[in-house]
């Protein structure tokens, strides 16, 4: 019995080891393609040029320079990590949700109108931000619930139209718009919607956006993770997601699952924007094309195996080589070559689905195998 | 009398930009794969094209040049369109993933190769907009003779397509055979037709339709910001198509009716009606996606899209 | 004298990982004849037959046409070798026309040949490379003229998914016939036929086989087999057994060949006096939510401890309908079900199953398990909210193993792990192992059992077999749903008997024939029944 514990814990680890090493692969493989383009772009800087997008804070000699960048990339890696949530709640009860952007850009209303125009206390913005996110996200749901729609059709739908929405109600009130600079005012830390530093900010070299933000998202990591990992409604979602006539079959209650996985899909991608906005380091600019936060969180969902701690090692790898790339524009290089190589590793984890897959056909196979042997030994 | 015309050219250019791109999402999603990243062809065939107009020299002939840049922004967006087929065909990856990762990817491309292009002496960074003055003056043309009203010819070309399109999926071997793929692939393949070669024809067509509309999209102005991509034009489209349910005419229709909204958006501060409603520009913008969603409600639960949309074939199952 | 073979196939061998699907089969088909390949489920026919039809490349044997060796890797080879397959499952795209069905993949291209006009010849050179028109006209002629040849009488320009089975598979043949294929197999053509189209059926194979086609008849109902065929070869476990002639053989021995050994009777049932009603269902009826066909018609039937019903019939006939209707998977329209006394007609399926339904659904992997889910997992998938197995909405992993490994040392399932292995990797019968034990220890007073056997071999069917008749010992209400003749008369109480929605017929099985119950099945007898049972003593 304990030898076949033990077999078994060793394959749990092997399979693990295979998230993490596909991961990898898709990683370097962006990274290279990434070095390939600054070669194109300028051959003699590239290397140095790489080394930056790698480096990011490291290539600062000061050592206060670099904590303070640290702080920087880590507080700009939590409300990534909140969008991969959002992405991965609904790819594990069998949607996608495509319309993260849209939730993200509806929680930006939210913080604007209460947090920089009405001051109020930072939670309670947060909490409402949340809800009106988790709401507008449950729209892809009832309309999947009730009229049968894509999700990823009406997602998109949904993106355009919030983005529209929020450029539209923004621009137009005078007391969250900086016309000047066509966003709105950024939060400052001074006010009551700024989320408090608690003493981070002293640890991080006296950078302010380092706060009680990364300890909010660190729980809720833990508690997505005991959601899915211990709970009935885990278990439900994850039923759903992965045998959906089964689980009706069960009695597992199909409708209410959709809501429940877009509402808190919605809730994270709301939070993404809580802490993007309230953390002082962003604004809503009136761009045409929805906020990229949404897909990006594809991306590191993905790289990170799906998997609610390995999305916060590939979301501060995303944030840490696109802060990398912003520093690269004294070389001649323009920061999206961070981009670039983040879509590529979306683009090779579509891959990834199909390697693993090989794999396990081959596992089962194997299994077979050992069974018939066993079978014709009985015999 | 300029405000009507004008107003009637921009419809013009949004129903063939739409129409033509829809028509390369129908190519897609008739064979089976989901045309998400129609937005990541059309930047990729306009950025390609794009960064032609700016390098070809002014020595050359005009229509030599105009044929050049048209050759390039086809070729391209269907060597882009290649990355989906061979995820999503050959590697039966998800449609969905792949399709957002290429959308990405088109315009981070287009951003950073630009932005190496235009940089200068004093700015080490260029910026990511391009200006092809010169193109153009080739691709508009007066309107009835009248200044400020522009047309820009390559609307013929789609006009033409219009019926060239209606007939190859309605009277042709090949759309005959591209229907079955996407409706059912198994029955196709005990038919001896190659399924996942034609959806590879499927996806490529889509690449050089949406390549043609990304041309279209950015020859209307003199310049064009490709940090915006196509500007939402693919994601338009792809409600074209569903709102069109993937028949060419209905198409042609949604195109129409999306490309009012579109116009009004545009037009609406210089007629004298519509200003005076101080209806928000981001209303009209908004419009078409809720149409289409109010739509999807009508439609989705008879599902009328083609079966097996989304689904790679996996021949190994034998039923 | 050496007799001219259509078709032989020497030798094939096919393996599927370590599974021997085919071992060294030999199959000849004289030209001009109808040959019956017969064996159970799972005894290799179709691996074959997709051999034959390049669907799967053997990996030893050749196979000769008229002599000659030929090669075959796809579909278009065998096209071109005008062999021609009616699969088990139509090859018809449900949106298109029948026409459009019929031509697809040899599509009768427009031509202008006759014109000497110069515009019009540069038209059809370019035609005929580049645009390929669809001559409809042309096609529509051509697919007439086959119709009336071979009486085969369709609509052209409905739609497949408008027209019925039998039309559907008329379609196919006349796909083949357009084709002009002289070599046709049929896979299991009559499995989803009623008795009065099976005859019809049969009296086409009869007119093709006047015309000069030599058939290929894959079937296991030996009646049909020996009223057309004219050879008999039977294939068990992936092995040849022999190949007969028809006219000097008997339906014993060739179903003593297709398993193996004498055939005798299941599992003996005792006596066992039903007790108190648990399930009562009274005027049933249900519509199809898209044609709003009436798919079941005002039936009425009951349950008692201790006794198994079973809702037999020809498949598609209402039986899973009800039991949807039952459990709650699709509404009904009007009528009432009871269970222990008490209305459950409108609860929601959750509901249902908590007050004390079980149910085995027919198709395993898309309605009895979540596949990438561990066994444990599996075990509780329908009482995973019960007390015993999680509180606070928080899952108790350590009863849920407990109770897992309890449930796998009962039913024997077997697996390379524990109980942490999931459950994709698990052969079929472990797989229904794990179904079939999460229900009855469920305990609950119905349990509700689909075509629990489907797709299993002999030794599970036999276990299954005893686990149903040991809870009808323990006296449990047992509602089967079966299409194996055998497995009814062996296995029921009463047998109701529904045809196109409706009770026709309610039988003992000590008192009836299969020949009785296959007249009721296809409708050419029906009483109007009211199937519930009173117990006198109540």
């Amino acid at each position: 019995m304990n030898k076949i514990k033990m077999f078994f814990s060793s394959l749990l680890k092997k399979d693990a080891t295979k998230t993490v090493i596909t991961s990898l692969w898709c990683a370097l493989i962006g990274l290279i393609l990434g070095f390939i383009i600054l070669l194109f772009i300028n051959a003699k800087e590239a290397a140095y040029g790489m080394t930056s997008v790698l480096g990011n804070y490291l290539i600062f000699s000061n050592p206060q320079d670099r904590l303070n960048y640290f702080g920087q990339t880590l507080a700009k890696t939590a409300p990534l990590i909140a969008m991969s949530l959002s992405i991965l709640v609904s790819y594990k009860a069998g949607l996608f949700n495509l319309g993260a952007s849209g939730q993200y850009s509806i929680a930006v209303i939210v913080i604007s109108f209460l947090g920089i125009g009405l001051n109020w206390p930072w939670w309670i913005v947060m909490i409402l931000a949340m809800i009106s996110a988790s709401a507008f996200a449950m729209i892809s749901g009832a309309l999947k619930a009730y009229f049968n729609v894509n999700e990823v059709i009406s997602g998109i739908m949904l993106n355009w139209i919030a983005l529209y929405l929020t450029n539209g109600i923004l621009s137009n009130s005078t007391n969250v718009w900086d016309s000047a600079h066509s966003e709105t005012y950024t939060i400052s830390n001074s006010s009551n919607a700024y989320i408090p530093s608690i003493g981070l900010d002293k640890v991080f070299a006296g950078n302010s956006i380092v706060g009680l933000g990364m300890v909010l998202i660190l729980i809720v990591v833990a508690v997505i993770f005991i959601l899915f990992k211990k709970t009935t409604i885990g278990y439900e979602l994850k039923a759903t997601g992965l045998n959906g006539d089964a689980a009706d079959y069960a009695g597992i209650n199909k409708i209410k699952n959709i809501f429940i996985a877009t509402g808190i899909s919605g809730a994270l991608a709301g939070l993404a924007a809580v802490l993007s906005l309230q953390n002082g380091f962003t604004a809503w600019r009136l761009g045409s094309t929805p906020p990229d936060i949404g897909f990006q969180g594809i991306s590191s969902a993905f790289l990170g195996g799906l998997h609610p701690i390995g999305v916060i090692f590939s979301s501060y790898f995303i944030v840490h080589i696109t802060e990398g790339g912003s520093m690269i524009t004294d070389l001649g290089f323009s920061p999206e070559v961070a981009s670039i190589m983040t879509s590529v590793i979306i683009y090779l984890s579509g891959f990834v689905v199909f390697v693993k897959e090989v794999m396990h056909k081959h596992e089962i196979k194997n299994e077979l195998n050992k069974l018939t042997r066993e079978k014709e030994e009985e015999v | 009398m300029i405000v009507v015309l004008s107003t009637f050219s921009f419809l013009l250019a949004y129903i063939s930009i739409l129409t033509i791109s829809a028509f390369g999402g129908m190519f897609s999603e008739k064979s089976g794969t989901l045309a998400l990243s129609l937005e990541g062809s059309m930047t990729f065939g306009a950025f390609a094209a794009g960064v032609a107009m700016h390098l070809l020299p002014a020595t050359l002939p005009d229509a030599l040049s105009a044929l050049i840049v048209i050759l390039i922004a086809l070729i391209s967006a269907g060597l882009f369109s290649l990355l989906l087929a061979l995820a999503c065909v050959t590697f039966k990856a998800n449609q969905t993933l792949v399709g957002t990762a290429l959308n990405i990817l088109s315009t981070a491309i287009a951003v950073v190769l630009i932005k190496h292009i235009t940089r200068t002496e004093t700015l080490p960074v260029g910026n990511s907009r391009l200006n092809f003055t010169r193109f153009y003056e080739i691709f508009n043309v007066d309107m009835f003779g009248i200044q400020g009203v522009k047309f820009n010819w390559l609307i013929l070309i789609v006009l033409v397509l219009v019926p060239i399109v209606y007939l190859l999926i309605y009277k042709t071997q090949y759309g005959l055979r591209l229907s079955a793929c996407g409706e059912n692939p198994s029955s196709a393949d005990s038919l001896g037709i190659n399924v996942n070669r034609t959806r590879y024809t499927g996806i490529v067509l889509s690449g050089l339709f949406a390549g043609l509309g990304g041309l279209l999209l950015i020859t209307m102005n003199a310049e064009w910001e490709f940090a915006n991509g196509a500007n939402g034009f693919g994601y338009l489209a792809l409600a074209v198509l569903i709102f069109g349910q993937w028949k060419p005419l209905y198409i042609f229709l949604g195109a129409f009716i999306f490309s009012i909204f579109k116009t009004l958006s545009v037009v609406y501060p210089s007629i004298d009606i519509l200003a005076n409603l101080g209806i928000s520009s981001y209303f009209y913008l908004a419009l078409p996606y809720v149409v289409c969603l109010v739509v999807l409600i009508f439609t989705s639960k008879k599902n009328a899209g083609p079966k097996t949309l989304g689904e790679p074939y996996d021949k190994g199952k034998i039923s | 004298m050496k007799e001219v073979y259509a078709i032989e196939m020497l030798g094939i061998t096919k393996k599927f990982g370590n599974i021997l699907a085919n071992d060294h089969i030999d199959i000849r088909l004289k030209k001009g004849h109808i040959l019956a390949l017969c064996g159970e489920n799972g005894a290799g026919k179709s691996t074959i037959m997709s051999i034959l039809f390049g669907l799967i490349e053997p990996d030893e044997g050749v196979i000769k046409k008229e002599g000659k060796v030929v090669h075959i890797t796809n579909p278009n080879d065998a096209t071109r070798l005008n062999i021609g397959m009616v699969h088990q499952h139509f090859k018809l795209v449900d949106t298109f026309t029948v026409l459009q069905n019929i031509i697809l993949g040899d599509e009768t291209l427009k031509e202008f040949n006759d014109n000497p006009n110069f515009f019009k010849k540069t038209f059809n050179y370019l035609n005929k490379h580049l645009f390929k028109i669809v001559d409809y006209k042309k096609a529509r002629e051509e697919v007439n003229k086959i119709i009336n040849q071979y009486d085969l009488q369709v609509d052209l320009d409905q739609k497949i998914e408008d027209i019925s089975v039998e039309t559907q598979q008329k379609v196919e043949i006349i796909k083949m016939l357009y084709r002009q294929n002289d070599i046709l197999i049929f896979d299991e053509p009559t499995a989803v036929l009623t008795e009065q189209e099976i005859q019809d059926f049969l009296q086409i194979l009869r007119n093709l086989k006047k015309e000069g086609k030599s058939i290929i008849f894959i079937s296991h109902k030996l009646n049909e087999v020996f009223d057309v065929s004219d050879e008999i070869t039977v294939i068990r476990k992936g092995q040849y057994i022999d190949t007969l002639k028809t006219s000097e053989t008997t339906k014993e021995d060739i179903s003593a060949l297709m398993v193996g050994r004498k055939v005798n009777g299941f599992a003996i049932k005792t006596q066992i006096q039903p007790e108190e009603e648990v399930l009562r269902v009274e005027h049933l009826t249900m519509l199809d939510p898209i044609s709003k066909k009436k798919v079941v018609n005002d039936i009425s039937f009951n349950v008692r401890k201790g006794e198994i019903v079973t809702l037999a019939g020809i498949d598609g006939n209402g039986q899973q309908e009800v039991i949807y209707g039952i459990t709650g998977i699709k509404k009904i329209q009007s009528g009432n079900i009871t269970l222990g006394g008490k209305d459950i007609s409108t609860l929601s399926i959750r509901e249902k199953i908590k007050s004390g339904i079980s149910h085995i659904p027919e198709d395993r992997h898309k309605h009895g398990l979540v596949l990438d889910y561990s066994i444990y997992e599996n075990s509780v998938l329908d009482r995973y909210y019960e007390n015993q197995f999680s509180k606070y909405l928080f899952l108790n992993d350590k009863s849920i193993k407990q109770y897992g490994d309890a449930l796998i040392e009962k039913y024997d399932v077997r697996s390379s792990g524990d109980g942490h292995t999931i459950v994709r990797g698990l052969s079929g019968g472990n797989q229904q192992k794990i179904i079939i034990g999460r229900e009855i220890e469920r305990n609950q007073d119905l349990l509700i059992a689909v075509q629990p056997t489907r797709g299993l071999d002999i030794g599970a069917i036999e276990g299954i077999h005893n686990l149903l008749l040991k809870q009808r010992e323990n006296k449990k209400a047992i509602l089967l749903v079966s299409l194996e003749l055998d497995q009814v008369l062996a296995l029921s109480d009463r047998i109701l008997l529904m045809y196109e929605g409706e009770i026709v017929g309610e039988f003992l099985p000590q008192e009836v024939s299969k020949e009785k119950l296959g007249l009721y099945m296809s409708g050419a007898k029906k009483d109007k029944v009211n199937a519930i049972k009173e117990n006198k003593h109540e």
